[in-house]
């Protein structure tokens, strides 16, 4: 069955109010076409969980799509706090369930395996746990007594993630392994997963590489062409973040207005093909050509 | 200790010619051993520079997880991202995170050390990444969050803190929230909830610290050359312990300041950590 769809028809498969994975890791990786596509269609009470949450997140905040974040932080790193994300949390509309790393992955890893609970040493003595009563709790190990966390399953409804390269049944290759953990886990986690590649292949090709294959084709349902589908975040070892965009992005974002209006105005894009096209060639290709300038 | 004091060669005379950033990297760097490993994080321009000047100097075999990915790497120069690919240069493993960084991490073999900075960080070295304001629900400032703080300071990680903004608002006497455990109340708070390791050590713009052995409050050890011990206290918000004569920080060798101008940090990545 061929898994290749638009992205407004991936869309379809996020319902308001669903819990929402989407790989970001502060300035890279983050599937922008789906996050602009979730705006698009004016999604509302999205939780979402990202290992590190960047730009898309802030898009989502400044857009009233997201009411809850829950994963352990919100960054674009050198470029700094999310300002949609962090107005709306201050104002109290967006709510931020926050766990450490090791939290929120233990949470997931259960989840992935059907288990009631994962377990952590991490956050023992912080403020974090007790911000969760009803998904971490102090419990003690059966075989020693030693004090650790358990955290409870987390089964996202539905996960965004974006890859190298994918065949038409879904198989889903990454070129140089899986460096972050949102690709490792969430397909496990989640209810459905949707996958933005930057190349579609045959099967035939897929085969020739199956060391580069790390998610089946059965454990994916949408599959959406999508090349630089991460601009303005990277995606190793293809391209960089865009680091004008992201300084743009950090200069309207102090003011509501000016933030939707930039969201607004590459949103209006209803095909990656317009969005390249109004992000346009020099700048994409300056991204591309990293390895010149490390 | 300095490298000097170790017969490092090539270590040399102290250097007048340096700048506070500079400082802050040649102490950070004393704090490494050649068998240790340590990982960085995002916008980490004074530890990576530590990390890479103790791998030129007295640490050439210290492990270093570039943006907990790169193994080892060779970066030509630090790059505006501490995260990103261009830091991983020429690194010898990407490691994948889910499984091997943290279980690497977790392990307690390896990564004993953890270069920590807070928005907040208080008298018994507890840190405080994620709210300011006595809300945490409606706080005044909504910071970062967690990320690996809440896990590396509950994890039996030796803690060394660094931060560029010296001033009573950092240094405070209880954080608003503890993301990072430190010595959370002093004395044997911290030991009676099983955890192991903590805070050792402080380095800021003005000073280096560390944490009495029987009270864990903060301590100073020494001042940065031009910088008074009554200064320190006035940036500080909360009563420092200093104990007899405060010396002088050990300022970098000349050689120690041109591997960083030159080799290291040659577009000057770590003064981006200084509001520039």
């Amino acid at each position: 069955m061929d898994k290749i769809m638009p992205a407004s028809e991936a869309a379809s498969l996020i319902r308001d109010g669903d819990h929402v994975a989407v790989q970001s890791m502060g300035t890279q990786g983050i599937p922008m076409l789906m996050v602009r596509e979730l705006i698009r269609q004016h999604r509302r009470e999205l939780t979402i969980t990202s290992v590190v949450a960047g730009i898309g997140i802030d898009w989502l905040s400044f857009k009233g799509v997201m009411s809850r974040f829950c994963g352990p932080i919100v960054s674009m790193e050198r470029f700094g706090l999310c300002q949609g994300f962090r107005r709306g949390v201050q104002a109290g509309l967006i709510e931020f369930e926050e766990y450490s790393e090791t939290g929120i992955l233990a949470r997931l890893s259960a989840g992935s395996r059907n288990l009631p609970f994962g377990i952590t040493r991490g956050m023992i003595g912080t403020d974090l746990p007790a911000l969760h009563p009803d998904t971490i709790a102090e419990i003690a190990d059966p075989f020693t007594g030693e004090r650790v966390l358990a955290c409870r399953a987390l089964r996202p409804d539905v996960c965004l993630l974006h890859a190298h390269r994918a065949d038409p049944l879904g198989n889903i290759q990454y070129e140089g392994g899986t460096i972050w953990p949102d690709v490792q886990i969430y397909p496990k986690a989640c209810g459905k997963t949707i996958v933005t590649v930057e190349e579609i292949v045959s099967e035939d090709e897929v085969r020739e590489r199956p060391h580069e294959t790390v998610i089946p084709h059965f454990a994916v349902d949408a599959v959406v062409h999508a090349p630089q589908g991460c601009h303005p975040t990277s995606f190793f070892p293809g391209y960089v973040y865009d680091e004008a965009f992201h300084e743009q992005w950090v200069a309207v974002s102090r003011d509501p207005a000016e933030a939707i209006a930039m969201i607004d105005r590459f949103c209006a894009a209803a095909t990656q093909v317009e969005y390249l096209e109004l992000v346009g060639e020099p700048a994409l290709a300056s991204t591309r050509n990293w390895k010149e300038l490390a | 200790m300095s490298a000097a004091d170790l017969g490092i060669p090539g270590a040399g005379p102290t250097s007048t010619d340096y700048t506070v950033d500079e400082l802050m990297v040649a102490t950070l760097a004393r704090q490494l051993d050649d068998d240790d490993q340590v990982v960085n994080g995002a916008a980490s321009f004074i530890p990576v520079c530590a990390f890479a000047l103790a791998r030129a100097t007295h640490a050439p075999k210290l492990v270093w997880l570039a943006g907990a990915v790169g193994l080892d790497p060779r970066p030509r120069r630090i790059p505006a991202s501490t995260l990103e690919a261009p830091l991983w240069h020429r690194s010898s493993m990407y490691m994948p995170q889910l499984e091997d960084f943290w279980s690497y991490v977790l392990n307690g073999r390896w990564l004993t050390k953890f270069c920590v900075r807070g928005a907040q960080i208080d008298q018994y070295g507890n840190a405080n990444n994620s709210v300011i304001g006595p809300d945490y629900h409606r706080p005044k400032v909504r910071l970062p969050g967690s990320a690996g703080l809440g896990d590396m300071g509950s994890i039996g990680k030796r803690l060394l803190y660094w931060t560029t903004t010296h001033n009573p608002r950092t240094l405070v006497e209880r954080v608003d929230f503890v993301t990072c455990a430190g010595w959370l109340d002093g004395g044997e708070a911290r030991s009676a909830l099983g955890l192991e390791g903590g805070p050792e050590f402080v380095v800021t713009d003005l000073c280096v610290m560390d944490f009495e052995p029987e009270s864990k409050r903060m301590r100073l050890r020494s001042v940065h050359p031009g910088v008074t011990v009554e200064q320190v206290q006035q940036a500080t918000g909360f009563e420092l312990l200093v104990d007899g004569e405060i010396p002088e920080t050990e300022p970098p060798s000349a050689e120690e300041v041109r591997l960083i101008r030159e080799e290291i940090d040659p577009d000057g990545a770590r003064k981006r950590e200084f509001g520039g």
